[in-house]
């Protein structure tokens, strides 16, 4: 969300319009997101340490002509145990994140969330890839699908 | 959103040169240890030379400056990774030994070790 640049309306309220898609995207993980986003904390992740919040790490969603871009901050986590699902056209991001701690007992935290993408991937030929703790998953889309030019003869 | 998706769409050179100008808080957690503290900074989307550590009599500040994770072409459709770097702050109440303190980033968390300063650390006194 982008709270800093929506604009005021001309009387002078704020009005916006948020689509809540799924369980994840609820109102009150919007409101933790934006008290994060003011206050700089960045509770969402590690955040499961504590309270097991299966909401837990952010996701961006973005498209071009050819693939669906998935994006999840995901620091800390071996790229081993990180599960991807992709059921119809929800993409399900889940799995564990492991620390040791000093006295060299391991501790995992299980983690998952699941966004709608849309119904026309080619599911086989998705890709994912870990970089500094951001997970990008591309997800091609069917060609008979895309969009396409039509010459009138 | 189309509210959002036209945002994104709009953005001018001048609105990402402005990203510069939006810092993060990062999580991070600390663990003592018997003769170091053990700072972990949880950075998604920082490489290792995206951080920046600065040691200043008893401040440590860390910056994290995070690739363009986004192509050119893409278009959003939802987002909640904030487009911004991470800046930390933080006071250190024990002396440490600045010449021995040891950095390193995987997966996007930073890995700080303070080794507490030989003068700070507690010692037995023996009674004669």
């Amino acid at each position: 969300m982008h709270w800093k640049e929506c604009k005021p309306m001309k009387g002078g309220i704020n009005m916006r319009l948020i689509k809540y898609d799924n369980l994840y995207n609820d109102a009150l993980s919007e409101l933790d997101r934006f008290f994060d986003r003011t206050f700089g904390s960045f509770p969402a992740f590690p955040g499961m340490l504590t309270r097991e919040d299966p909401r837990g790490f952010r996701v961006d969603l973005n498209q071009d002509p050819d693939n669906y871009y998935v994006l999840a901050e995901l620091p800390g986590v071996d790229k081993k145990d990180i599960n991807i699902e992709l059921e119809n056209a929800v993409l399900t991001i889940s799995g564990e994140r492991k620390s040791r701690r000093e006295d060299g007992a391991e501790t995992a935290i299980h983690f998952s969330r699941s966004i709608t993408v849309g119904d026309d991937v080619v599911a086989d030929k998705v890709k994912a890839k870990l970089d500094n703790g951001i997970l990008t998953v591309t997800l091609p889309k069917r060609e008979e699908r895309k969009p396409r030019m039509i010459s009138v003869s | 959103m189309s509210e959002q998706v036209t945002l994104h769409e709009n953005k001018t050179p001048e609105a990402r040169a402005q990203r510069a100008q939006r810092y993060l808080k990062p999580h991070y957690e600390v663990q003592e240890q018997k003769e170091a503290y053990h700072v972990r900074v949880f950075m998604p989307g920082v490489a290792k030379d995206g951080v920046k550590i600065t040691l200043e009599r008893d401040r440590i500040f860390i910056e994290g400056n995070r690739r363009e994770l986004t192509g050119a072409s893409w278009k959003p459709v939802f987002r909640e990774i904030p487009d911004a770097d991470y800046r930390l702050q933080l006071e250190l109440n024990v002396e440490i030994d600045e010449s021995s303190i040891e950095a390193r980033t995987e997966s996007g968390v930073l890995d700080l070790k303070l080794p507490v300063a030989e003068a700070a650390r507690p010692r037995m006194i023996a009674v004669e």
